[in-house]
């Protein structure tokens, strides 16, 4: 564990050093998958929730189980079904007895009253479980029989959903997509990455050995010194460009990539845009924004608030495509 | 040692960041100099272009107007360059983006200038550590940026555009003038000038030769001239010949309709025909004047006399009366001015055609 400073004053120095480390220490874990490690991880420090999407069997669960050891944070895993109801994510009042003899109804927490929550198969879950989860997710809090009582924080939700078995699947509509602030792609790793995999976690869950890189103070400070990096005039304005970029409606010109696009990002989006490249900043030992650090999160924070027409779609074009070609266009006029 | 702290209590400025500053806004400068002198040097290219075609095709140019529009050129190019102002902005801006600031100095110029708002302490101290770190790199960085715009190629282009254009100004041609002023002198009085100018020739050539001859020859050169300007119209109005005006005459008894449309349309101020469109004084001051040579060159003996205006007058004032008895006068009168369109009058032929046909059961006016 990196060695607590001697100072209540936040360091940006050591808060790049202490991010890396969180990061090494996952990269060792999940062998191969360093992007998605890094992605996690700023999503966590910026505030924000991640949906991943990949095939079984990739390590998504370790990597939450790993992620929690690492942080030192609380947490729990709810496996959607259909069956799910939304109390079993938010919790539900008991008829329990006290000890003094007397009878009462007591909240006993779900799941979801913990620091990092894992989600699997999210689109399993019928859309009343999902809403349950998604304002749990937004307000950082759960109501229950007119009480309110807060999340922990910091407070993570990573969602994990199956992209090939559609079939009996709720999937998310669009306006709760929107609330995560990243959609992780989980690629399939190389033959090297395969290899390393069976050194570290053939006979082992390396998951449950992980020691804890940080103290769990650590992460809300790490994170309000994120929020306290200085963002130039020129930032914030290529950062409303690129969100006005995926715009058909706003935009002035008839770009190629903008042409397939239907419904774009959402003011929300450009919030996430700035708040995840503040902590990329950090994770780069700066205490100012770059278009560099925008570019970096562009994808993961576009990629799924961005709806295609059904024409491109047949045409064999995803989101990734047409955003990393607006991207690119956008960094040149950066 | 942490970083951070070893910044602590630092003020926002940073020696650095001034000298970078200072030595982007003097590349800029120099940048924005080659860039105007390289639009001069172009300009230049045209000036000359203008002053050799000007100089060749309409009038002389001074070698000195061609030096004083190319130092004007220069002198605009150059001082607007020195004047527009760098502001310290668009210095961070330009490092930022080619000595690789990453948003650095920008950032730094408006968390300065935002000194009092609330800018936390551990980022501004950062960031100016950061800058610290960064900006003898970028000084270098500038110093190995080479200017963009290429100044020496336009230079000597403009040079030996000038050189040409001054040796071409200077060389001695033929006199220019006159045929700038001929042609001035053709294309201002217009054409009633022109016809007025070949008249008076007529008119001496005429003094210096018999009448007859004078005669002969300016009714032959009047009937081209009428022929080339408006066909026969100008036989009514001109009264030249008794042929034409016989002719004229008997086409008016025969048709009288068609008689009163031609003269009109014959007559200068009709306004109908395609050469009216051009000068409507012109066919004016040409009857004028042909009708007076002609008018004196039928006057009789003494031939040796010059026509006098007032034998014209006596002349056209008899014939008016109908009491014109000079031997040899063979002229029909003069039409001075166009016949005014008539009624056209019918004979009693067709006025009778015409009572029986309204006459008749069944007529439609």
């Amino acid at each position: 564990m990196i060695p607590a400073s001697t100072s209540a004053e936040p360091s940006f120095a050591r808060a790049q050093q202490q991010l890396n480390a969180v990061c090494a220490a996952l990269d060792g874990v999940i062998v191969g998958q360093r992007d998605l490690v890094a992605g996690i991880v700023t999503a966590v420090f910026a505030g924000g929730h991640v949906l991943m999407e990949g095939l079984p069997g990739l390590g998504k669960t370790h990597l939450a189980k790993a992620l929690a050891a690492a942080l030192g944070l609380q947490w729990s895993r709810v496996q959607c079904t259909p069956d799910l109801m939304p109390a079993d994510v938010t919790g539900s009042e008991v008829y329990s007895s006290n000890r003094d003899g007397t009878s009462s109804f007591v909240f006993r927490p779900g799941p979801v009253f913990a620091q990092l929550v894992l989600v699997d198969e999210i689109n399993r879950a019928t859309p009343r479980t999902q809403s349950a989860l998604l304002e749990a997710m937004q307000e950082m809090q759960v109501t229950h029989a007119g009480t309110s009582r807060p999340l922990p924080q910091p407070f993570c939700v990573l969602a994990t959903q199956n992209p090939i078995e559609l079939e009996g699947t709720y999937p998310l509509p669009e306006a709760q997509l929107d609330r995560f602030m990243f959609k992780l792609r989980v690629p399939y790793p190389d033959s090297a990455s395969l290899r390393t995999l069976l050194d570290v976690s053939l006979d082992a869950e390396p998951a449950n050995s992980l020691p804890a890189v940080l103290e769990p103070s650590d992460v809300p400070a790490i994170a309000a010194l994120c929020r306290s990096v200085l963002v130039a005039e020129r930032c914030k304005q290529a950062a409303i460009a690129l969100v006005l970029a995926t715009q058909p409606a706003i935009s002035k010109d008839d770009a190629s990539a903008r042409q397939h696009i239907r419904y774009g990002a959402s003011p929300r989006a450009l919030q996430s845009l700035i708040r995840a490249a503040r902590v990329r900043a950090v994770m780069s030992g700066r205490s100012h924004l770059d278009v560099e650090d925008l570019a970096a999160v562009a994808l993961p924070t576009l990629r799924h608030r961005v709806l295609l027409r059904l024409e491109s779609e047949l045409e064999g074009l995803d989101a990734d495509t047409v955003l990393a070609g607006l991207v690119d266009q956008w960094r040149r006029e950066s | 040692m942490d970083g951070d702290r070893a910044g602590a209590g630092r003020p926002l400025t940073t020696h650095a960041t001034d000298e970078l500053l200072g030595a982007v806004r003097r590349w800029l400068r120099v940048d924005a100099l080659a860039g105007a002198s390289r639009s001069a040097a172009w300009l230049t290219v045209v000036v000359a272009l203008i002053a050799v075609l000007l100089h060749l095709l309409v009038r002389p140019v001074s070698v000195f107007s061609v030096a004083l529009a190319v130092t004007l050129t220069w002198g605009v190019a150059l001082l607007r360059a020195l004047v527009t102002p760098i502001r310290a902005l668009e210095c961070a801006a330009w490092a930022d983006r080619h000595l690789a600031g990453g948003c650095a100095y920008e950032t730094f110029l408006e968390a300065r200038g935002n000194a009092g708002s609330r800018v936390a302490a551990p980022a501004r101290q950062r960031l100016a550590q950061w800058i610290d770190e960064a900006a003898p790199r970028s000084i270098a960085r500038l110093a190995a940026t080479p200017h963009e715009a290429r100044v020496l190629r336009p230079v000597a282009v403009a040079l030996v555009a000038v050189l040409l254009a001054a040796a071409l100004l200077l060389m001695p041609t033929q006199d220019h003038s006159i045929v700038a002023n001929t042609s001035a002198d053709t294309s201002t009085p217009g054409p009633r000038a022109q016809a007025t100018a070949r008249d008076e020739a007529r008119e001496q050539r005429a003094e210096v030769e018999s009448p007859d001859a004078a005669r002969d020859r300016l009714s032959a050169t009047n009937s081209d001239d009428r022929a080339r300007r408006n066909g026969g119209g100008q036989a009514a109005s001109t009264g030249e010949a008794s042929e034409d005006a016989h002719e004229s005459t008997a086409a008016g008894d025969l048709q009288p309709a068609a008689t009163a449309t031609r003269a009109a349309s014959g007559g200068r101020d009709a306004g109908a025909g395609t050469d009216d469109a051009t000068d409507a004084a012109l066919s004016q001051a040409w009857q004028g004047e042909l009708a007076t040579t002609l008018r004196t060159l039928a006057t009789p003996p003494p031939a040796s006399s010059r026509a006098d205006q007032s034998l014209a007058a006596d002349y056209e004032s008899a014939t008016a009366d109908g009491t014109a008895t000079r031997p040899g006068a063979a002229f029909t009168p003069a039409a001075a001015a166009p016949q005014a369109r008539r009624k056209p009058s019918l004979g009693p032929v067709e006025q009778a055609y015409v009572r029986a046909y309204f006459a008749a059961p069944g007529a439609t006016p």
